[in-house]
């Protein structure tokens, strides 16, 4: 259990809004989730809803919701015992949440020293409003001490806070404890943030008359190339090759992590990697990705 | 049609619009698990509960539904068949679903999928379907559910129930909720006979009444009873079919019935602003129709039909088929046969006497309650059968009934049910528990001279026993079909927008199309309708929108045909079956009779009879359970088993009237006389079979009684016929003589004549001429004036009638029921006789009972009259005055007093003449017994203890004789005056008789 810092390279790129990979979520781990109105963990009973298991809150889908049953409560926590084997984790990420349609939450993510979360730290808090976008932040560092964003390894015990003057009940669709992999550069093709496709079919009657079925819109399309020659964040690169199963698993794409945190997309890619070498040090990383549904365009 | 919303309307109307399909899967009757296509999760703020109609807290979908399958739903325009529909609904494996089969018994669960939009509310969703989860199909990365409709729930079912006097729609309901269907699933507008679409079909009715239950259905051809090897699902299919309807589970999984009507409004019109794509496809040309009415459902393994085709009508389009001949040929037929297997109902002519040929008649119909126009509802207390029917359930011109009786189809508009002849048979459910169902037994149907002889048939002559088969839904169907198809039916394919999937299957729709091209037609028009006979909605990467296949379903001026019709004559469809339940129901090898059991006790007016078994000719029928019957007060009435359906049959006569004419499977029971508020029983079971015809008549050897069921207790052709070996002389059996039961003189049963002159008499039987016999009856007259006669025609050996002696020629019978015998002897060159009854011509009725016709032996008793004795010599003796005489053998004119011997044979005589009547007595002087004038015999004689007084005895003792030899008695005087021999009807005899 420890914390430790982040690379200045690291953080600098992120400052300066170069893109990030998420591959893994420390939360796969878990070994006991609980939606919980106390603190202990162990020995306390689950208030999670049937048919809305914790375990949609890491499949790395957003559309489907986990969320506790009917129990009345203005205090929510989301806890996890992530084991021994527990990933860093530098990031949080949560989508699919109600948490604007709920109002006036204060919602916090805490790691205990143990199970009955006696003793916490609060990584991070923030306060959505009336907002449902996704919340984004490279930044958990300890909210009472440092203010530098950290790394955190073994740590095993940790649970997202929901707080209210009255009683509500949240919901959750992802929740994303991730270790960044911070890329050096954008795309060799500039400005592809506003890239979208729809998938429509047209019915067009025999005078002409035309009608557009919509299939889906707003999808996020991002392709290209970015060429780097640092060995961290090649190495970076192939370890978030492994984190999304060689590109089997969704993986998050933060395009701008200082300027729009909250524009996390989920996103697939073809499952297989180019990553060749184009010079004595340098490689590209060609990557095509395309948005998982529900789609960013599509929030509010 | 589908209402679809205004919300949906305005939704789809849109140039541009994001159709999804939202899929709710039901593990309870609240709570559904939502999921949708597309791309965005969809919150409703509250959800429509289709199970309580509600309004259920508001639910979250997430697109996790990768793809729909299409959705298709198709009918056979033709045969009405409708394809079941499926649907298959492939989730993204993301957890949800999987977790949801894990953790739910998902099989038999509900889907429904419903089409809308993101901004629409869950209610304001088009329907597209709604079934029950089969099976699922986890692949990689996805899931399929497999549903099918609700025809799941009575499709892998065979039906073990019964439905009785039912309309089909009424019977289709019976069984789906027999099946197991909720009531909820079943579109009630669809199945409720006040609606204006079912006008004209109102007064269909089926039955059906299953061997499984009842037992063989190898000799039960009445109950169409081959064991059902269908599914529930099926057989309700078939019923459709009888009403060119099909039966359907619509897109929000209700069970819906459609009826095709060319008739009906169009439900929409479509111009080229709504099709897309366009296909003419092959035309439908159906220029005749074979429509089998059977029963039948299985072969025997000789390959005869379990249960015969009761008729085939064939309904051509003689002007289509000319027009359709090759070159060279006159005809080209295209024909389609289609089986009615549920509806061969077949009831009975009960008319007494024959239908004429031609002419309007009253045909009465026996067990009536399977044909169109019979149906009733709720219990039989009071009557009338009118108050337990509906106005449309019956007959009338605008709901016609066709029957066809032998091969004669005639048309009738109505029809009469007979109040008081009830029949209570079970009808059971699908699991086999019986209910009462009330039937009438006995209706008159009016048949009018215009309506025989129809639909190509040829009037003819029926008799009592003649089945009559309704063949008014198969007429309906072949001209319907015919009237569709014969010109050749356009059928197209078009492809719409969405905005149509309100559209149905069987909705009838136009549209205007200028590139469809056939015979007389370039184009079509709105003159033309169309039926949709398939549905198709697509919702996928490639397309959008609603094909339909759109079938000609008739048009403002439609072609004219000429029909022809062709009837398979009865025998045709006969097999094996047939000629056995021909034979139960002519009683080929017995009579009706009670087995065993079928008791009937009574409490209060509460008439029950014990299971037993009774039978109907060579058929045994179980009454598997006791059933209890509430007879009316103040009226008697006689309980029957009908050992057709195994149901208790009451008919009702006013206290003290003649028994009813009984149907001809009737077992009868009892008489039950009920007083205000209990019941006396008089026990009229039959018990064992009387197997009649066993021996001819005309060898029915002397000794016993010579005449044919004397008693009347054999009717093994039942009441509706005379008894077994009479037949009527003069008059009709059922008018003029009946049965009669009230008050036979012996048995259960005598001869009730209630007409003057009329008569009825035996099958010859052999007699022998000169024969002395000995003939009579017990008889009665209502009316002190009224001559009864019991007499005998008597034939020659080529069966001349020769002449009629009567025993009986007596009027003053009217106080009680008299015995009368009298001999007679059988003239010289008779070789047959039979017996006649008869009424005279006065008015009143006569009763006949316990005849009587045995051989009488010769025999006489003579006493003298006072004569002359001459001395010295010998005298006949002057017997001439008959005590008896039988057979009137003996010649008593003075000179001949002889017995002249009538056939070969041994004889006895007596004779005495007393001494105290006797002047000159002579101690020498005797009596002899004269044969053919010479002394076979002398007599003996006696002192009286008076002088000179004896007194003369003959005793013959056994004397053999040949026909004609004369036996006289001779007196021989020894004494040498003339005697006088005074008469004396008390102490001079002569008798004799034959003793062998």
């Amino acid at each position: 259990m420890s914390s430790g810092a982040i690379s200045t390279a690291e953080l600098d790129y992120a400052t300066n809004n170069k893109p990030m990979l998420v591959g893994s979520n420390a939360l796969e781990s878990a070994s006991v989730e609980k939606w919980l109105i106390v603190d202990t963990l162990s020995g306390s009973a689950d208030k999670t809803l049937t048919n809305h298991p914790i375990s949609r809150a890491r499949d790395r889908f957003n559309h489907l919701q986990t969320k506790p049953d009917t129990t009345s409560a203005s205090t929510w926590y989301l806890s996890f015992d992530l084991t021994a084997d527990v990933a860093d984790f530098d990031c949080l990420f949560i989508g699919g949440h109600n948490f604007g349609t709920v109002g006036g939450l204060t919602v916090s993510l805490e790691i205990g020293t143990d199970a009955t979360f006696g003793s916490v730290t609060e990584l991070y808090t923030t306060t959505p409003g009336s907002s449902n976008k996704r919340i984004f932040t490279a930044d958990l560092a300890d909210t009472s001490g440092t203010s530098v964003p950290l790394r955190h390894s073994g740590e095993r015990y940790v649970r997202l806070k929901m707080t209210k003057g009255s009683d509500f009940t949240p919901a959750i669709g992802e929740l994303w404890l991730g270790r960044r992999r911070q890329l050096p550069y954008k795309f060799n093709i500039a400005a592809q943030e506003k890239r979208t496709r729809s998938e429509v079919v047209r019915f067009e009657s025999r005078s002409g008359v035309s009608t557009t079925y919509t299939l889906s819109q707003g999808k996020a399309m991002r392709s290209g190339s970015i060429e780097m020659d640092d060995a961290t964040c090649i190495a970076d690169v192939t370890e978030w090759w492994k984190e999304c199963g060689y590109g089997t698993k969704p993986f998050l794409w933060i395009e701008n992590p200082t300027a729009s945190p909250s524009d996390v997309h989920v996103m697939t890619c073809a499952p297989e990697l180019f990553f060749d070498l184009t010079g004595p040090s340098s490689r590209s990383l060609d990557l095509s990705m395309s948005e998982v549904a529900p789609y960013l365009t599509s929030e509010s | 049609m589908l209402t679809l919303s205004d919300e949906f309307e305005a939704e789809f109307k849109k140039a541009g619009c994001e159709p999804v399909f939202l899929v709710s899967v039901w593990t309870d009757t609240s709570g559904p698990l939502m999921f949708c296509t597309g791309s965005k999760i969809i919150t409703f703020p509250d959800i429509y509960n289709m199970f309580d109609g509600s309004t259920d807290p508001g639910m979250v979908a997430p697109p996790s539904v990768a793809q729909v399958t299409p959705f298709v739903q198709e009918i056979d325009p033709i045969h009405r068949n409708m394809q079941r529909t499926s649907c298959t609904v492939t989730f993204v494996d993301d957890g949800a679903i999987r977790d949801f089969i894990k953790n739910n018994r998902v099989k038999n669960q509900s889907l429904v999928v419903s089409l809308g939009t993101a901004n629409l509310a869950q209610q304001d969703f088009a329907p597209v379907f709604r079934g029950l989860i089969k099976k699922w199909v986890p692949r990689e990365g996805q899931i399929d559910i497999l549903a099918d409709d609700h025809s799941d729930y009575p499709f892998d079912r065979k039906y073990f129930g019964t439905w009785l006097n039912k309309h089909p729609l009424e019977a289709i309901k019976k069984i789906l909720e027999d099946s197991g269907m909720p009531s909820g699933v079943i579109e009630a507008n669809d199945f409720d006979l006040t609606q204006s679409e079912f006008d004209g079909i109102e007064h269909y009715v089926n039955s059906y009444q299953g061997s499984r239950i009842h037992g063989s259905p190898y000799f039960n051809p009445r109950r169409l009873d081959a064991p059902l090897e269908l599914s529930s699902f099926i057989v309700c299919a078939e019923l459709a079919k009888t009403m060119v309807g099909s039966v359907w589970f619509a897109e929000d999984g209700k069970l819906r019935f459609t009826r095709f009507d060319s008739s009906a409004s169009e439900v929409v019109h479509w111009t080229a602003d709504d099709i897309k794509e366009f296909e003419q496809l092959d035309e439908l040309v159906v220029n005749q129709i074979e429509v089998n009415l059977s029963s039948a459902r299985g072969m025997l393994s000789s390959g005869e039909q379990l249960l015969p085709t009761e008729s085939t009508i064939v309904v051509k389009d003689t002007t289509s088929q000319t027009a359709y001949a090759a070159p060279g040929e006159t005809v080209g037929v295209f024909a389609e046969a289609v089986d009615f297997e549920l509806i061969a109902y077949r009831s009975s002519v009960f008319n007494y006497g024959d239908i004429a040929a031609s002419g309007a008649f009253d045909l009465q119909l026996w067990r009536p309650w399977g044909l169109c126009g019979t149906r009733v509802l709720g219990t039989y207390t009071a009557g009338p059968w009118e108050a337990m029917q509906t106005a449309t359930s019956n007959l009338s011109a605008s709901n016609p009934a066709y029957y066809l009786i032998d091969d004669e189809v005639v048309k009738c508009i109505s029809m009469d049910l007979e109040e008081y002849a009830v029949e209570t048979a079970l009808e059971f459910d699908g699991d086999g528990d019986p209910t009462d169902k009330d039937l009438p037994v006995f209706a008159t149907a009016t048949i009018a001279s215009t309506n025989r002889g129809l639909l190509g048939s040829t009037a003819s002559t029926h008799t009592q026993g003649s089945k009559v088969v309704d063949v008014t839904a198969a007429y309906d169907f072949a001209e319907t079909t015919i009237r569709r198809f014969s010109n050749g039916a356009p059928t197209i394919q078009v492809t719409t927008s969405l905005i149509h999937c309100g559209v149905q299957v069987g909705d009838l729709v136009t549209l205007e199309n200028d590139v469809y091209l056939s015979f007389g037609r370039d184009g079509i028009t709105s003159a033309v309708k169309f039926e949709v006979t398939k549905k198709e909605i697509r919702l996928d990467d490639s397309q959008a929108g609603c094909h339909f296949t759109l079938v000609y379903a008739g048009e403002s001026s439609p072609p004219a045909i000429v029909k022809t019709y062709d009837w398979w004559r009865r025998e045709l469809g006969k097999g094996l079956l047939a000629d056995l339940a021909e034979a139960a129901d002519r009683q080929v090898n017995a009579s009706n009779h009670v087995n065993s059991g079928l008791g009937v006790t009574s409490s209060g007016l509460d008439v029950t009879v014990e299971s037993g078994f009774g039978a109907r000719g060579s058929r045994l029928s179980p009454l598997l359970q006791s059933q209890t019957v509430t007879v009316r007060p103040s009226m008697d009435h006689y309980i029957s088993f009908s050992a057709s359906d195994s149901g208790v049959v009451r008919q009702s006569v006013a206290t003290g009237a003649d028994a009813p004419a009984f149907g001809p499977d009737c077992v009868l029971l009892a008489k039950v006389v009920a007083g205000s508020s209990s019941c006396s029983i008089r026990d009229l079971r039959n018990f064992g079979a009387i197997r009649p015809r066993n021996t001819s008549a005309t060898d029915f050897e002397q000794g016993g009684n010579l005449c044919p069921n004397p008693d009347f207790e054999t009717w093994s052709l039942g009441p509706g016929n005379p008894p077994d070996h009479w037949e009527m002389v003069t008059g009709t059996w059922g008018t003029d003589a009946i049965r009669g039961e009230t008050d036979p003189s012996s048995g259960l049963y005598g001869i009730k004549i209630p007409n003057a002159s009329k008569s009825l008499a035996t099958q010859k039987f052999r007699v022998e001429a000169d024969r002395v016999y000995h003939v009579g009856a017990t008889v009665f007259g209502s009316a002190s004036g009224l001559y009864i006669y019991v007499g005998v025609r008597w034939y020659t050996g080529t069966g001349s009638l020769l002449s009629t002696t009567y025993a009986i020629s007596e009027s003053g019978l009217h106080t009680a029921f008299a015995r009368r015998d009298t001999p007679l002897v059988a003239p010289s060159n008779a070789s047959y006789a039979s017996v006649i009854l008869l009424n005279g011509a006065q008015a009143g009725f006569g009763l006949y009972d316990a005849v009587r016709f045995v051989r009488a032996q010769p025999s006489f008793f003579v006493t003298n009259t006072t004569q002359t004795l001459g001395k010295s010599t010998d005298t006949l003796i002057d017997f001439d005055v008959e005590a008896h005489d039988t057979g009137g053998f003996f010649n008593t004119t003075l000179g001949q007093n002889k017995f002249v011997a009538p056939f070969d044979g041994i004889y006895e005589f007596k004779a005495q003449v007393l001494g105290s009547n006797l002047t000159n007595n002579h101690a020498d002087s005797y009596l002899w017994l004269s044969k053919n004038s010479s002394e076979i015999l002398r007599g003996s004689k006696s002192y009286t203890g008076t002088s000179s007084e004896y007194d003369y005895h003959i005793d013959s003792g056994p004397v053999k004789l040949e026909k004609d030899d004369i036996i006289q008695i001779i007196y021989n005087s020894a004494h040498t005056s003339n005697s006088v021999l005074t008469g004396s009807t008390t102490q001079n005899f002569f008798s004799g008789v034959q003793i062998q």
